[in-house]
């Protein structure tokens, strides 16, 4: 058994587990009696805890998944407190006004949303909805991954290693009974509306304001969230609306979240920030933001219109506006049409489908030199917005081409079939896997491996060129096979 | 009955990611969770996903809120263990050797990658499947399944050459 094989084994032993005797009339009491029995429920917060560290945790929450979006932000509380209320407001208070300004939204003909979220100036992502209580709904999420993901802010005046390369788009809309999104290789995507877990919930607007889901209970990114320190205080505005501050401690450094109410009751904004801040380094970016902020907007509910699924995707195209900020690059360098083209090494060289793109050379910033002749699309491509670990290959890319020089190859997914092949007079193997280790997933990955040294120990002189598409590159997978079954007719190989 | 229909299904899910030890008081949090919110839920016809998604939290909330607790592992000093191992069922003793080293190596990582990787190994969810579970987007679980099982791989000693992650690099 492979070191994977057993890895998988040990992992799959972990789902095999079943509830003991008696369990469902244990949960059933559970159910029946909720409050404080002795072991798991004993640590349940009290309710007003709960909202206290909702309260709090409402702004880095709001950034987890399409959080709604951008533009200026809402420091821009238009009217000026006036006047303290006389009673001392209390959290649920709190809880409450903001539990009815969140029905006053629900109850609107529509609601545009924006948020963003950023860690000492720099933007990490950036949301924006329009949202029908019919549950039509549309949603772009934009991160910049170096921000979000390179774990930077743990570094004394660390600073992000890039800003603006790496955009990553989520465009999503449910319009009737359809659901469209964009694939992760760039392709407008449609299914039932019920498919997919958008669909699941109550929508974006409530996802928005998830902080205060119970179901979310107390963020653990928020371990400091102390009910006794936080002060609460509202203030009426010169415009009717209401403004309520919540001034708490997070990570041990103080924080404040505002919320402004307008005068017809609607949640109109929420803020969080927090300055002289301790990082927590089991928190991601959202639990180690200084700031962000999320405004809603009530709209006249026009219907949401369909997007156009055989234009190319971006933000417009469900109405995003076009201030919606980390747009994405529209780099087009590193890539050619070309009719043929040759890996550097020398090892191969292959002749495109007409109309096809592949890459040339450059220097990636994270993967170091990528050679000429590796990714293959049947339209341009951004050749840099490939990275480790999330994409081995930029997005619309459907076919790829390595030269492997030392080691074996292997993978941890199940072999579906394997044929051996030559090519260009050289031992090949063929073989399909599928998309994950299970047995029974569907195929998802399909590949050639070209032994340009079979005679010698593969540990110590292996070299392999290596074609391949996977289910999770752009286009039909089949068609992509039939593709990589094409380019590898074409190759000409030459060994070392 | 639902709680009956489901029990099974969320306990495994909840055992696969804080292991058995705490999985009847995840499995019961869920339940009650699930109870208090379910006028909430508007579609009855996604009760299953739902109720997936909040055992997933409540796992990750646990080990999060919770701590690492020591979980049953086996010792290989462990007089009956060491006697299993030398009964000559080398396939036995593979499983034990790997359990005992990969159950701490598990129980080490993040709340986060150990969710992916119950869903999608244990599990036998898709990728995307356990990405929806997760609320994150593939390429983040990916991502995610990628560094957990690198984790694990080094806790093994034998080498392999993984195409998924070094395809570029060569």
């Amino acid at each position: 058994m492979t070191r994977d094989e057993r890895i998988i084994e040990y992992l799959r032993a972990r789902g095999r587990e079943r509830p003991p005797d008696g369990f469902v009339s244990s949960v059933m009491a559970a159910i029946d009696d909720p409050v404080p029995s002795p072991s798991p429920f004993a640590a349940w917060m009290p309710a007003v805890a709960i909202a206290a560290g909702a309260a709090v945790i409402a702004a880095v929450a709001l950034l987890i998944g399409e959080g709604p979006n951008v533009g200026p932000g809402p420091s821009s509380i238009t009217s000026s407190p006036t006047a303290s209320a006389p009673a001392e407001p209390t959290i649920d208070d709190l809880g409450v006004a903001l539990l009815d300004a969140m029905d006053v939204l629900r109850d609107a003909p529509g609601v545009q949303g924006r948020q963003q979220v950023e860690i000492d100036g720099t933007i990490g992502s950036a949301t924006w909805f329009d949202w029908r209580p019919n549950g039509d709904q549309a949603v772009v999420t934009r991160w910049d991954l170096d921000v979000t993901e390179t774990g930077w802010w743990m570094q004394p005046d660390g600073a992000p290693p890039a800003t603006g390369q790496r955009i990553y788009t989520n465009i999503q809309a449910n319009v009737g009974d359809e659901f469209f999104f964009v694939a992760e290789g760039g392709d407008w995507q449609v299914t039932a509306r019920d498919d997919r877990i958008l669909a699941m919930g109550p929508g974006i607007l409530d996802k928005s304001i998830l902080p205060w889901d119970p179901l979310m209970g107390l963020d653990p990114s928020f371990p400091d969230v102390s009910e006794s320190e936080a002060r609460i205080e509202r203030d009426e505005l010169s415009d009717g609306g209401v403004e309520w501050r919540l001034a708490s401690k997070l990570l041990g450094e103080p924080a404040v979240q505002r919320w402004t109410i307008g005068p017809g009751g609607e949640l109109r904004s929420w803020t969080f920030e927090r300055e002289d801040r301790s990082v927590d380094p089991e928190g991601d970016f959202q639990a180690n933001a200084t700031r962000g902020w999320l405004q809603y907007t009530i709209t006249d509910g026009d219907p949401i219109e369909p997007p156009n699924v055989d234009a190319v995707p971006d933000a417009a195209a469900v109405g995003a506006p076009p201030d919606l900020p980390l747009a994405p690059p529209a780099s087009l360098e590193h890539v050619e049409e070309v009719a043929t083209c040759e890996h550097p090494s020398g090892r191969y060289r292959v002749t495109l489908p007409e109309g096809w793109w592949t890459n040339t050379a450059f220097e990636h910033f994270e993967l170091g030199e990528v050679p000429a002749c590796s990714y293959f699309a049947p339209e341009p491509f951004d050749a840099t917005s490939s990275s480790l670990p999330d994409h081995v290959f930029p997005p619309r890319v459907a076919v790829t081409v390595n030269y492997f020089d030392g080691g074996c190859i292997g993978t941890y997914l199940e072999m579906i079939s394997s044929r051996e092949a030559t090519v260009d007079g050289h031992p090949a193997t063929v073989s399909e896997y599928t998309r994950g280790a299970n047995e029974d997933d569907l195929p998802g990955r399909y590949e050639y491996v070209v032994n340009l040294a079979p005679d010698v120990d593969c540990e110590t002189g292996g070299r392999f060129i290596v074609a391949a598409t996977d289910i999770h590159m752009t286009g039909d997978y089949d068609q992509n096979k039939a593709l990589v079954d094409q380019i590898i007719e074409s190759m000409e190989v030459t060994p070392p | 009955m639902l709680v009956e229909q489901h029990v099974t299904e969320t306990y495994r899910v909840a055992a696969a990611i804080v292991g058995s030890a705490d999985a009847p008081d995840v499995t019961q949090e869920t339940f009650v969770t699930a109870w208090q919110e379910l006028p909430r839920l508007r579609d009855g016809g996604a009760f299953a996903g739902w109720l997936r998604r909040i055992c997933v939290n409540r796992s990750r909330n646990w080990l999060r809120t919770r701590g690492r607790r020591p979980q049953a592992v086996l010792n290989l000093d462990d007089e009956a263990a060491a006697a299993a191992l030398h009964d000559g069922r080398s396939d036995f003793r593979g499983a034990a050797e790997a359990r005992a080293v990969l159950e701490p190596a598990f129980e080490a990582l993040s709340p986060d990658q150990r969710a992916v990787l119950a869903l999608h190994y244990s599990m036998g969810y898709s990728i995307a499947e356990a990405a929806d579970a997760l609320d994150i987007r593939v390429g983040t679980a990916k991502s995610r399944l990628s560094t957990g099982l690198a984790a694990l791989r080094r806790e093994l000693t034998e080498p392999l050459r993984d195409v998924e992650t070094n395809e570029v690099t060569s």
